[in-house]
């Protein structure tokens, strides 16, 4: 079963600039690891926006396990997202995490959990906008696996983080894709796509270039670095 | 539409609140120091002019109520705009109208506290309104609906233009607040601007409270001015659902947070 499906998705903000999604087409299948690559501004953000139903699309049509997510809003239960900002509120990171709770109907408890699973337990009583970018990444992730997502959405998940804490978010992502969550992401992060994907998106322009496996990816071209260059130049 | 959300979200707003000092300078420091520079005023207007200090004291704390109400509202739509947090809001299936509701559910609980602590301080320190109790509960609904209605609206806007004008927060009420000439009759304006200020969402409430004060007939004034309530209050729900389509639309919402 297709996790996402995106069919024949157009998008334009205004007539002068065009269409910046044009005509895309593609699906995530269930419990895959799904990397969306390309430059900076060729669409990869609106396209995310769009599946969580935030940007409203010309033309075309998204599901999420086959439903709508614009008319079937309940779908979206099923997904979460870590966005490339990072939270900067004036909350204390355990009432950040217990007002989501409350949110997602889900028991308080499980904070505790998830801020000792991504060690933050210590740092429970600070302030978010105290943290470091790497505890910020990961009080993210946090809020975003209250609700055990089926399909975990992440822009630019490590954008910004030393390697020991982007080590530690893959490992944790690969974890969850054992248990059955569906990942998709956005990057520009060669080694990231490495290190987490089954299948790789190219797009640019607001245009889907290239779909494929990483493996075949792989064979065909010596390297991702190549195979960006033969995409993104 | 489910009530936990709209609980979660004004309780999530409560939490905001209590870290927030700069809020609390806005719903309690000002519009009590004003309270009792004015409440001062109107003790020594006692001796020659006592309604009309008066006058000035009761609009006073009606227009620091009704600010409270809109501003509590829309700064905690701002403030999930400056935290980067309204996606992480709406992508838990919030609806929009949920957030609207929650926001309001804060919004007259502060503001609630806000007045009683304005009227108890009129009350003890500068004049007794236990005659008049009655028609301060009553005027105080019809302010909470007419500032509700203009935060909507506010709201609404905000969506539709974007993060930049956040500053309408701060000054729509104050718009229509001067055009509703709070503390002069309407009818010594000049004969366009009556007609003008009859229709602002204040302007027949604040007529009705100064007949009040000065003994005169105010409830036709109080019916009308609950009728424009009631149109500015569905033309705003009008508007911030179309400023919020808009704003998806035009991808300002995705940019905004």
């Amino acid at each position: 079963m297709e996790a996402i499906k995106i069919e024949n998705l157009f998008k334009s903000f205004n007539e002068k600039e065009g269409y910046v999604l044009k005509n895309v087409n593609f699906e995530v299948k269930e419990g895959e690891i799904f990397a969306l690559l390309g430059p900076n501004g060729s669409g990869k953000t609106t396209l995310i926006h769009i599946i969580l139903t935030i940007t409203i699309p010309e033309k075309g049509e998204v599901k999420v396990f086959n439903k709508n997510p614009f008319k079937e809003k309940e779908v979206l239960r099923l997904v979460n997202y870590v966005p490339a900002e990072k939270p900067s509120s004036d909350l204390k990171v355990k009432d950040f995490l217990n007002c989501y709770a409350k949110l997602y109907d889900v028991e308080v408890g499980k904070v505790k959990k998830l801020l000792k699973d991504f060690k933050l337990f210590k740092l429970r009583e600070n302030s978010c906008w105290t943290l470091s970018t790497g505890e910020l990444s990961k009080l993210s992730l946090a809020k975003a696996l209250l609700n055990e997502p089926k399909i975990l959405i992440l822009d630019e998940p490590t954008f910004g983080l030393d390697p020991k804490t982007k080590k530690e978010i893959h490992s944790y992502l690969l974890k969850l894709n054992k248990k059955g969550v569906t990942i998709f992401f956005a990057t520009h992060d060669m080694s990231e796509v490495e290190k987490l994907a089954d299948r790789v998106a190219f797009i640019k322009k607001g245009r889907i270039l290239n779909i494929e496996k990483k493996s075949k990816i792989l064979e065909k071209y010596k390297s991702l670095e190549e195979y960006w260059m033969r995409f993104g130049r | 539409m489910k009530l936990s959300r709209i609980k979660a979200l004004a309780y999530r707003d409560y939490l905001i609140f209590i870290k927030s000092k700069w809020r609390w300078i806005e719903l309690f420091y000002f519009p009590i120091t004003s309270l009792i520079i004015w409440g001062f005023f109107a003790l020594w207007t006692g001796e020659f002019a006592s309604v009309a200090g008066r006058i000035a004291l009761v609009v006073n704390v009606f227009w620091s109520y009704a600010y409270c109400v809109q501003s509590t509202i829309n700064l905690s739509i701002n403030e999930d705009t400056w935290h980067s947090e309204a996606h992480h809001l709406f992508i838990s299936g919030i609806g929009k109208w949920e957030y609207l509701f929650g926001r309001i559910i804060f919004s007259l609980i502060v503001s609630s506290l806000n007045m009683v602590f304005m009227l108890l301080t009129t009350h003890f320190l500068f004049f007794n309104i236990s005659r008049i109790i009655f028609e301060m509960v009553v005027f105080t609904v019809l302010t909470a609906l007419t500032s509700i209605g203009i935060a909507i609206l506010t709201a609404g806007l905000y969506f539709m233009l974007g993060r930049e004008y956040a500053w309408l927060s701060w000054s729509s009420l104050q718009f229509f607040i001067l055009l509703s000439f709070p503390l002069s009759p309407i009818e010594i304006l000049p004969h366009f601007l009556q007609t003008f200020a009859k229709f602002m969402p204040y302007g027949l409430f604040f007529q009705a409270l100064r007949n009040l004060l000065i003994g005169k007939f105010w409830f036709r004034d109080f019916c009308f001015s609950s009728l424009v309530a009631f149109l500015y209050f569905s033309s705003s729900v009008l508007i911030y659902k179309l400023g919020f389509d808009y704003s998806r639309k035009s991808g300002k919402f995705a940019k905004m947070f």
